[in-house]
């Protein structure tokens, strides 16, 4: 394997510290994100506080660090449900063909036609705002994408000779697709599930930001892209820049390190460098 | 030809019809009464519930309820009137759509008019510093969440020149200077979204035609370079180009909401989002629906466009 | 919640309408007549009337400037005062022996400290004052532009809402009154507008208008006293035919239980109620009540059928000093001067001076700032998130230095209330107590109400002009933070939940502010306020339920203490009481307070009331009042800026502009 870029070395560490952040929220955080403190409102960066406070005398550093939790949980959340339900019938289709195959892919393009936002704003006025239904949102976008990415790739798979011996010694259909199928199907389809989650992750903080994603006291990125530049985005703007820059950091980071994955997957399989499946829209 | 279009256009109609259903249904999840999100912010009386309660339907079973409102929609009522502020959702989309959609168009025109030759200069310079900076460029133009992307516009706009744009919308035919003003940072913003992919598709296509047989064979006939680059490498990777641009009309869509909100553009994704705030649900359902649609009808366009430049495609129905 | 007070007497002249009759009745319901009026007239001299306004000595260089020394909380703030003519500053002190006398005991410091504050206040005027002659003389033409927030909602009904973003349109549109008004030189003073005087019977039972002649609707079409009989009979009654009912207006019941409304003669309107309604006049006077339904257009559609016909569907055709010019959604509301508008200024010009409004819609308060500071706008948005924070004032400040004041008005009070009919805890009178004397409320004011409030011991926001007869509750509590932590935590003890307890609380997914501020609060008390984070929709219905332990009620202040009783009230009458409770005490107290016949009666009253439910019941906590503040261009003249209330008294006839 040739030597990574420097990108993708640094992408990994953000990624690395921001995953840390979030893990060990109570353990590094250095104030409780909840905690306010009307004596230290709206403090600079400085040596006790380096991302400085907010507007209730919050620690910015720690609401970034709890927020990374509510942010990357709710991107997770989305990337799994999309990526189970999406893989699953991606592989299912390609794999039985026929009616089915068909059946699942109108039902994928009528998904598909719904732009991000429009699928987000439905799905969240019918659920009423909260971490679950942001994710639900964002999965049911995701869905459609993920679903086309595994149908592809498992087709590829589905033709090949061994696997066609396989079926005919009549193996299970369920068997021969997570044995044989998802295995094969299987490294492009975590590649695109990687770029997916930078995509869920910027979704997040634009519907929380629009006063759609998750709600206070959860302090989401988004959220505080929210409350910091509604209400002081000139005074201190340490309160929405910080978070912000955090986001844009982590959402470049995953896009890159899938975009790595996706490529070196492909050149693992011997294939022909494949059109980069690229980074999923919002 | 005519007929191919005929296809297209006839497969479009289930899947509009199972999208409503679908904006229909996830509406209906809706936990309470919608009579009361209504009268928000007015003291009132049972009666008074009651009342609007039957003028809005709300009495009848689903399926009239979705029958009434799919009529609605093509009857040009739209779902009939917003629950907040009592309009006419025709006359709301009357006076927003035309401004995402010249919206749209000017990112779109935009992201063209930039990506393609950067798209042609990576892939002509493929593995050089070039190369590199454009693909540098544009992912990191594509990974900068937009909604912050524009906040920070916005706000060095006023810090470094005292600037902000023009507040009071005016079509470009009324006003023209008022509206490229008013346009121009959204559209650029949007346009920073959506032309990455076009970059990319444009390089990946352009790098494999001239890798292809077909090129060399070109070469060996003793053209030149520059005739293989024009003659053939460019109308490929234009055509790809376009299909992309296609495929991602729904990601404008989604950039436009955002945009208009920051830039306070009276546009329908600034309209919808005030409408899913205000739980006005009859307009973000007919809204969500005609969005929907739009994109459909933007893809089906592409795709016709598409088959009229390759005509291969007409034969199979398939791309790629 | 500030009860502030319409003082009760009506004024027979009102100094810009010249061209009026006496009102016919000087002594009035609330039996506080000449005392009153002379209050009345000398808050308006003292220099610090509520109301700004277009005169010789309106100079806005000291306008606003000279409240901040003293008192303000975040930079330089107009509080509508005008005239500081030499000759009334003294009367201030008046002002201030007057509070003391009337508010009973109080703290002496504070006393002084007001004394000086006046004293200061006087003198920079002094220094200020100092402006070219003739610098404030109205000049006619020019376009304001104001931010507001949304569309106008239901079709700009004013019967069916009581929105800011219809509010802030309705003033110029529909003018700033009904048959009444508040008086433009005293808020607390209720002053003619469409009617020219009025009377009732003994049994303040029927109440006879009489209107002007000389009042248009902006088609030319003249307004009668059928036009108010139209009006009134929709906000009673409401419509019904056959199936299609249309409701009475929301504010119906506030007003009254009217039996019926009739035209004595052509000029004529007579209201006759089924009980006693002494206070129907400052009832009236609230500015939510504008006339947006005019009969000729309106009486044809409701009798062919739309019984919910909108001032929207028939054009928006008001009385108003400004008329409908162009109404883009999402974008713009333009309104421009009606030239057959009947109202005068002082010195007879006709009003009003403006040619042009532009309300521009803009939701995002982040676009309000940058387009205001871009030289963009002329005025801010009125509401929750757009009103500014003090930090958002330093910047405006920063940027735009003497370019640029603000309107600043209360706002209302932030509070917590108890549903002690779910079972808890906070069904123990001393647990509510705890929690009223743990909580540390000036801190509310920074971190929840953006920096502007005021809360105890203060008796009134400082640099606004509001009475304070019937605001006591920020006096309970006065011991130092320390003193009634200990105290707290000894009556949680005492209660039996020395390790605390879970509570829920119903927050606003818009405004959580105080949701957060409250959850931070109580954890240092062992309660665990659970934020149970709703939006609009949810809102409505559950503030009105008993699903939640606790809630904050809406932030909107009531003119009349006795209109309070649908959120103070119990739950079984009053579903939208901030508390709620079912505590008949209360029911005898405002039966009570509605029986007063004299102000010295009503006041008293209304103290043990208020003592009951703050302090002895602490059924509600009130935390802190807020201070919306609005900015506008220095340019900006002529301005009302009420002291409470900015919410629905939007009146820009007086405005003008300086360019």
């Amino acid at each position: 394997m040739r030597g990574v870029g420097v990108g993708v070395v640094l992408a990994g560490v953000v990624l690395l510290v921001v995953a840390g952040g979030a893990l060990f929220a109570d353990l590094i955080a250095p104030f409780d994100p909840l905690e306010q403190a009307v004596d230290r409102r709206l403090l600079p960066p400085g040596r006790k506080h380096l991302f400085g406070t907010d507007g209730f005398g919050r620690d910015v550093l720690s609401r970034t660090l709890y927020g990374a939790r509510v942010s990357i949980a709710v991107a997770l959340a989305s990337v799994l449900v999309a990526g189970g339900a999406g893989v699953a019938l991606g592989l299912t289709s390609a794999y039985a063909g026929g009616r089915y195959d068909l059946m699942v892919q109108r039902g994928i393009d009528v998904l598909h036609g719904f732009p991000f936002l429009v699928m987000a704003l439905i799905v969240v006025v019918a659920l009423s705002p909260s971490p679950a239904a942001t994710a639900a949102a964002i999965a049911l976008s995701l869905l459609p994408l993920v679903a086309r990415v595994a149908r592809g790739a498992a087709l590829s798979v589905v033709e090949e000779e061994y696997l066609l011996a396989v079926r005919a010694t009549g193996a299970g259909a369920a068997r021969t697709v997570f044995r044989h199928v998802l295995p094969a199907a299987g490294p492009p389809i975590a590649a695109y599930l990687a770029a997916c989650l930078g995509t869920a992750v910027g979704a997040e903080a634009t519907l929380s930001y629009l006063g759609l994603g998750v709600p206070p006291p959860y302090a989401s990125w988004g959220r505080m892209l929210r409350e910091g530049s509604r209400a002081y985005f000139d005074a201190a703007p340490w309160v929405t820049l910080l978070p912000g820059l955090v986001l844009c950091a982590t959402v470049v980071s995953l896009i890159v390190v899938g975009d790595r994955l996706g490529r070196r997957r492909y050149r693992a399989c011997g294939e022909r460098r494949p059109q980069r499946v690229g980074r999923p829209r919002q | 030809m005519v007929r191919y279009m005929a296809r297209r256009v006839i497969v479009a109609i289930p899947t509009l019809i199972a999208m409503s259903l679908l904006v229909f249904a996830i509406m209906r999840v809706l936990p309470g009464d919608v009579s009361l999100a209504i009268l928000a912010d007015t003291p009132h009386t049972v009666e008074m519930r009651e009342a609007l309660r039957r003028e809005l339907g709300l009495e009848e079973p689903l399926p009239a309820q979705y029958a009434r409102w799919a009529g609605s929609m093509l009857d040009g009522s739209f779902g009939g009137r917003s629950l907040e502020t009592g309009e006419p959702i025709s006359a709301i989309l009357a006076e927003q759509l035309s401004v995402t959609l010249l919206l749209a168009v000017y990112a779109v025109v935009l992201s063209l008019a930039v990506a393609l030759p950067l798209g042609v200069a990576a892939g002509l310079h493929r593995g050089r510093a070039l190369d590199r900076a454009i693909e540098g460029a544009s992912r990191a133009a594509l990974s900068v969440p937009t909604v912050f992307a524009a906040l920070l516009v916005m706000w060095l706009l006023l810090r470094l020149f005292g600037w902000s744009p023009p507040i009071i919308y005016e079509g470009p035919a009324d006003d023209p200077a008022t509206h490229i003003q008013m346009v121009f940072w959204p559209a650029l913003l949007l346009a920073a979204a959506y032309g990455p992919h076009l970059v990319r598709v444009t390089r990946t296509r352009l790098i494999d035609v001239l890798d292809s047989d077909y090129a060399e064979s070109a070469r060996a006939r003793g053209l030149t370079e520059a005739h293989v680059v024009l003659r053939h490498a460019l109308p490929n990777a234009l055509v790809a180009a376009i299909t992309v641009a296609g495929v991602q009309l729904g990601a404008l869509v989604s950039g436009a909401i955002v945009v208009e909100t920051v830039f306070g553009l009276p546009g329908i994704g600034r309209g919808i989002v005030h409408a899913a705030l205000a739980r006005d649900y009859p307009v973000v359902q007919s809204i969500a629906t005609i969005l929907v649609a739009l994109v459909l009808a933007g893809n089906l366009a592409v795709d016709l466009l598409y088959s009229f430049l390759d005509p291969r495609v007409r034969y199979d129905g398939r791309r790629m | 919640m500030i009860v502030g007070m319409i003082t009760g007497q009506s004024v027979a002249v009102e100094a810009d309408a010249p061209a009026q009759l006496g009102a016919t009745d000087q002594r009035t319901a609330s039996g506080r007549p000449r005392g009153a009026a002379r209050a009345a007239s000398r808050r308006r001299a003292d220099g610090r009337g509520p109301w700004g306004r277009s005169g010789p000595a309106d100079k806005r260089g000291a306008f606003g400037r000279s409240s901040a020394p003293a008192r303000s909380a975040g930079g330089r703030v107009a509080t509508g005062r005008r005239d500081p003519g030499a000759g009334a500053r003294g009367r201030g002190l008046w002002r201030g022996d007057k509070r003391l006398g009337a508010s009973g005991p109080r703290i002496p410091v504070t006393v002084c400290s007001r004394v000086f504050a006046v004293l200061l206040f006087a003198g920079l005027l002094l220094v200020t004052d100092a402006v070219p002659a003739g610098a404030g003389t109205p000049r006619r033409g020019g376009t304001l532009t104001l931010a507001n927030r949304a569309d106008p909602p239901a079709g700009f009904d004013t019967m069916f809402t009581s929105s800011i973003a219809l509010h802030h349109v309705g003033g110029a549109l529909f003018g700033p009154g009904n048959l009444v008004k508040r008086s433009r030189d005293d808020f607390y003073t209720v002053a003619p507008y469409l009617a020219l005087r009025w009377e009732h019977t003994p049994d303040f039972k029927e109440w006879t208008f009489v209107l002007r002649s000389d009042v248009y609707w902006h088609d030319g079409t003249r307004l009668t006293a059928a036009d108010v009989k139209f009006w009134l009979d929709l906000v009673f009654f409401g419509v019904r035919s056959g199936q299609r009912v249309r409701p009475p207006a929301y504010f119906a019941r506030e007003l009254g239980d009217a039996v019926a409304v009739e035209i004595p003669d052509p000029r004529r309107v007579r209201i006759t109620f089924s009980h006693r309604n002494a206070h129907f006049l400052q009832i009236l006077a609230n500015p939510r009540f504008k006339i947006a339904h005019p009969r000729h257009l309106m009486e044809p559609r409701i009798e062919a059928g739309d019984v919910m016909v909108s001032p929207l569907d028939v054009g928006l055709v008001g009385v108003g000093p400004f008329r409908i010019e162009r109404y883009r959604r999402g974008s713009l509301v333009r309104v421009e001067r009606f030239d057959r508008y009947f109202e005068r200024d002082r010195y007879g010009n006709r009003l009003p001076h403006l040619n042009r409004i532009d309300y521009v819609t803009m939701p995002d308060p982040f676009a309000m700032d940058m387009a205001f500071r871009g030289g963009r706008l002329d005025g801010g948005a009125r509401g929750q998130g757009h009103f500014l924070s003090s930090e958002r004032v330093a910047a405006y400040e920063r940027e735009l230095g003497d370019a640029v004041f603000f309107a600043r008005s209360d706002g209302g009070n932030f509070r917590l209330a108890f549903n002690v009919l779910n079972e808890g805890p906070w069904q123990d009178s001393r647990v509510r107590r705890a929690i009223a004397l743990w909580i540390d409320k000036p801190a509310a004011i920074p971190a929840a109400l953006g920096g502007f409030g005021w809360t105890t011991p203060s008796i009134g926001p400082g640099d606004i002009d509001v009475p304070t007869e019937f605001i006591n509750w920020p006096r309970y509590d006065t011991a130092p933070l320390e003193i009634r932590r200990a105290e707290a935590r000894r009556l949680m003890e005492e209660a039996g939940y020395g390790d605390g307890f879970t509570m829920g609380h119903l927050t606003r997914a818009i405004m959580p502010e105080g949701g957060e501020f409250l959850k931070a609060q109580l954890a240092g008390l062992g309660v665990d306020l659970e934020l149970q984070i709703v939006d609009e929709g949810e809102w409505n219905r559950a503030r009105v339920s008993l699903d939640y332990d606790s809630q904050q009620g809406r932030l909107t202040p009531s003119p009349i203490p006795e209109g309070t009783e649908s959120v103070y009230g119990r739950y079984e009458e009053n579903p939208d009481a901030y508390s709620k409770h079912d505590d008949r005490t209360l029911d005898a107290l405002y039966r009570q307070l509605r029986d007063s016949v004299t102000m010295e009666q009503r006041i008293e009253v209304w103290r043990r009331l208020s003592r009951y439910l703050f302090y002895e019941q602490s059924y509600i906590v009130p935390v802190a009042e807020s201070i919306d503040v609005v900015p506008y261009r220095a340019d900006v003249r002529g301005l009302v800026v009420p002291p409470e209330d900015m919410h629905t008294h939007t009146d820009f006839a007086t405005v003008w502009l300086e360019r």
